[in-house]
């Protein structure tokens, strides 16, 4: 049987061939020109003034040379036509063009050449960089990067039934470039089908990590282009292709997690394009009409751009108003430093798929029916009706969303692992706060005058927190895996500082006799972050 | 489906329905009390809760909760916060997602931190919820007063809808030589978590109030009671999620002000009987019905101390209420409390969580 002849959705990215990127497009452009069309007139020129203008501030910022005179004289003829048009027709004509444009900008490829060389080619790549030395040890799978850093945990037989049976949008949190390359070798891993994703187009800047961004089912996502147009070309672009049955996948998050903690807001701009496809699903009476959210959580000892993020997240405070383009993710010998560091230590990281929930946050049970917090069935469809008739409701739908957002919250919450090297981080800062009045700012201008903690009275400190996220696992709010939880506070705190001696320019802590010294309270704080909304803090008072 | 469903017969559910039953709606009210059925069903009235105030004949009382639900697609749930969890988990057996439920109950949950709304959430399947809250004294609505209300949610679709419901309502004047029809005043708004924590909160304040008036105390003292405890509702408020401004509305202020100078209020007769020497139990006895305010505040002294947030008053009143502590005491303490500035108690809580610039999440309900 050809890949074709089963083909209904959901459909894996396999069949995202040249005819499909077709259809893809011309959905996008067609229901993008209808949406726009039923605005009133007010609106339209509206639109159009916005895109003008912060395309005109787009182009004087990130282009120059001849390019830049180009881009600019585009504009400003766009401008004059625009000044000049007397009828509808016309303005219809201007948002068919503009439409066009940013579908064709957008679209993504994918290339299963490219995705089996790279599925394959890339771990062994990784192995022979971290292994050059040991040929033996270059062929051997078992002892390949990937098996003994990356592991992935969850009902992965579930969401593999389910994604032949449903459209699936996967949703991680983020913390590191990295990432989106874990996500996609795990998946595979998980023997599930790779999935279409947004990526910020100074990753496609690069040639070789651009080269597999374009072929490997991305699709542009230009972050600079702030006006609305744009966001609706981009938002039904991920409508339609969830609508045809490709799977997703978005970070919820918007960006890299800034300060290092958990997800605290979401950004579900995106994700709305779920609810809005399912409904379309069911006005079309689609078989598969499905579509459920697979939360997932990562987590790793260390992050490739602490430094950079956490620098960012206290200049901005947390509103990361820069898009960061020169990080560590774009110097290849940090990238290759952090990899070593990882398979030396035997450091991993862990990739948790969360149980599916559907699009309005309800639980999901095997067969993909959603349910109650009881158990008890729900039918969804009730979900979107207004009398008995189905309807698009923006305001409804977008409070749904935001529902899923809260549920994604939780989830992300109660399936964040800790690790030794956010729990020793939190303790020792949690144990400064304690110690000293003041904020982050406070304690960077004066630590290095704090006094060094003896190593006995950290582990004892690092009981207490254990203490406290024992009770916290307990009530299913924190995945505290019983691998930490069988090790002494000695082996954690050595394990961590083990960690934190490697990779970084600088030393978070470090041990000196019989004294833990603090190296960079920056990043000591970043880490922290990882376990604070948890009120840990709050717990902790009057015993640290 | 043109129905309306109210799930309570207590006199502000009776209320309730009696408004919508007036504007000319067909209303189901589901009681579990087979007299209060019989009554209403027979005679229009409910004698218990409202009086002898005639009942619109457009209400129609059942027992089966399942006819609620067939036939309505508006529900208010209006049933004491402690058995709120309760009757939601039945509702939750037939109820629908295109429904929408509407709480009408003034509470938070004792243990979890949850207003009305979260859990009809938790406990159905309707994501489409919202509340009712505001200066309602029942008995006045009932004898023909203007009043008004507002309706919290998320979701514009909830606010219309029930703004709609009410919006022609009238109850004719009982003076016969009065020609006048006031209409019910519903106001809407999006911060669902003010709304709620404003109508559960002011009974705290409520019952001291009551103790005030009690000991005979003036409009001066009353006003200085009711504007701190304001305050402190709206620090609270705040730091579960609500927006300050709301606290300045009709289910805050509004409703803070009627029941704290109307002796019709449950909470502030509960207050009175207090400083007169009787004990919690026997007032209880005495009143007969569910007065929220007693278990609000112990709720919300749990919360400020876990949080640490500065609620004298609340702390004070737990003080009376459940360690026996004379009103006297509490009160000298009150005014000796060391507060310098009238904004103080903001400060000390930003100055605690100073060292987390990371927020708070997932909301403090989280972490009970």
């Amino acid at each position: 049987m050809g890949i074709l002849a089963y083909v209904v959705p959901p459909m894996s990215l396999f069949h995202f061939t040249e005819d499909r990127k077709k259809e893809l497009k011309q959905r996008v452009i067609d229901n993008s020109l209808l949406e726009v069309l039923s605005y009133p007139q007010s609106k339209k020129d509206e639109l159009i003034e916005d895109m003008i203008y912060w395309e005109t501030q787009r182009v004087k910022r990130v282009s120059w040379g001849f390019k830049k005179k180009r881009e600019l004289s585009y504009w400003n003829r766009f401008r004059q036509r625009y000044v000049k048009t007397l009828d509808e027709e016309d303005k219809a004509y201007i948002f068919k063009e503009a439409i066009f444009n940013y579908t064709d900008e957008i679209v993504g490829n994918f290339n299963p050449k490219t995705y089996r060389f790279s599925v394959q080619i890339i771990p062994r790549f990784l192995d022979f960089l971290m292994n050059a030395s040991s040929l033996k040890r270059f062929y051997s799978y078992t002892k390949s990067f990937i098996n003994e850093n990356l592991v992935l945990t969850g009902d992965l037989e579930r969401i593999g039934k389910l994604s032949h049976e449903a459209t699936l949008i996967y949703t991680p949190t983020h913390v590191s470039n990295l990432d989106s390359i874990l996500i996609g070798t795990a998946l595979h891993q998980a023997g599930l089908d790779p999935v279409m994703y947004g990526a910020g187009l100074n990753l496609f800047r690069s040639k070789l990590i651009g080269y597999f961004m374009k072929n490997l089912g991305a699709y542009k996502v230009d972050r600079l282009k702030v006006h609305e147009l744009y966001k609706n070309v981009l938002k039904e672009y991920t409508t339609s292709s969830l609508e045809m049955g490709f799977h997703n996948l978005f970070f919820p998050g918007g960006t890299r997690s800034r300060s290092g903690a958990v997800e605290k807001k979401l950004k579900l701009g995106l994700m709305g394009g779920g609810i809005k496809a399912y409904i379309r699903n069911l006005q079309h009476k689609k078989k598969n009409k499905n579509i459920f959210v697979i939360p997932m959580n990562l987590s790793s000892h260390l992050t490739l751009e602490a430094e950079t993020l956490i620098d960012d997240f206290l200049r901005a405070v947390g509103k990361s108003r820069y898009i960061i383009e020169n990080d560590e993710f774009s110097k290849p010998q940090r990238i290759f430093s952090f990899l070593k560091t990882y398979t030396k230590l035997h450091s991993k990281t862990f990739i948790h798929f969360g149980d599916p929930l559907d699009l309005f946050g309800n639980q999901v049970d095997q067969n993909g029916v959603s349910m109650d917090r009881h158990g008890r069935t729900i039918d969804i469809q009730k979900y979107v009706e207004k009398n008995r008739k189905i309807l698009l409701n923006e305001d409804r739908d977008q409070n749904y969303t935001r529902e899923l957002g809260q549920s994604l919250l939780e989830v992300f919450h109660k399936n964040n692992r800790v690790l030794s090297t956010h729990l020793v981080a939190f303790t020792l800062y949690e144990y400064i706060a304690s110690q000293n009045k003041g904020d982050i700012y406070q304690f960077s201008r004066k630590h290095a005058y704090f006094k060094p903690i003896p190593v006995g009275v950290v582990c004892e400190q690092i009981d207490v927190v254990r203490k406290i996220l024992s009770d916290l696992s307990a009530k299913n709010k924190i995945s505290y895996s019983d691998s930490l939880r069988k090790k002494t506070s000695s082996e954690i705190l050595h394990n961590a500082l083990r960690i934190f001696a490697t990779y970084h320019k600088r030393k978070t802590i470090y041990r000196k006799g019989n004294e833990i010294y603090i190296g960079d309270i920056f990043l000591l704080y970043y880490y922290h972050n990882r376990l604070v909304g948890y009120n840990i803090e709050g717990a902790l008072r009057g015993s640290l | 489906m043109n129905k309306v469903g109210v799930i309570g017969s207590g006199n502000w559910g009776t209320t309730v329905a009696h408004l919508l039953a007036t504007n000319g709606r067909d209303v189901v009210l589901c009681t579990r009390n087979r007299e209060v059925l019989h009554e209403m069903n027979e005679y229009h009235t409910n004698k218990k809760y409202t009086g002898s105030s005639p009942l619109s004949k457009k209400i129609k009382a059942t027992q089966n909760l399942k006819e609620v639900t067939d036939h309505c697609s508006i529900i208010f749930v209006i049933v004491p916060s402690q058995v709120f969890r309760e009757v939601s988990f039945e509702l939750g057996h037939t109820v629908r997602g295109d429904q929408i439920l509407v709480s009408g109950t003034k509470g938070i949950e004792k243990g979890t931190c949850k207003t009305m709304s979260d859990i009809l959430k938790e406990e159905t399947c309707c994501k489409k919820v919202g509340s009712l809250s505001g200066p309602n004294i029942a008995n006045e609505i009932l004898s023909g007063q203007p009043s008004g209300a507002v309706v919290g949610s998320h979701y514009e679709e909830v606010i219309h809808d029930v703004i709609d419901l009410f919006s022609t309502s009238v109850i004719p004047h009982k003076d016969p030589g009065s020609s006048s029809y006031f209409p019910f005043k519903v106001y809407g708004s999006y911060d669902l978590k003010g709304v709620e924590l404003g109508g559960a909160l002011k009974n705290i304040i409520a019952i001291g109030s009551g103790i005030a008036t009690g000991l005979g105390l003036q409009t001066n003292s009353k006003s200085f009671l009711v504007t701190r405890g304001l305050g402190e509702m709206t620090r609270l408020g705040v730091f579960l999620g609500a927006q300050k401004e709301t606290f300045l509305g009709l289910s805050g202020m509004g409703d803070l002000v009627t029941t704290c100078f109307s002796t019709l209020s449950r909470n502030n007769t509960f207050g009175r009987l207090l400083s007169q020497g009787k004990s919690k139990e026997a007032i209880l006895k005495e009143i007969g019905m569910v007065v929220e305010g007693v278990y609000t505040t112990e709720i919300a002294y749990e919360i400020s101390q876990k949080f640490q947030i500065p609620m004298p008053i609340t702390e004070g009143l737990y003080k009376i209420l459940f360690e026996r502590a004379s009103v006297e005491v509490v009160l000298k303490g009150l005014l000796k409390f060391d507060v310098t500035y009238e904004d103080e108690g903001y400060k000390t809580v930003f100055t605690e969580a100073k060292h987390l610039l990371v927020n708070k999440f997932p909301t403090p309900e989280y972490l009970f």
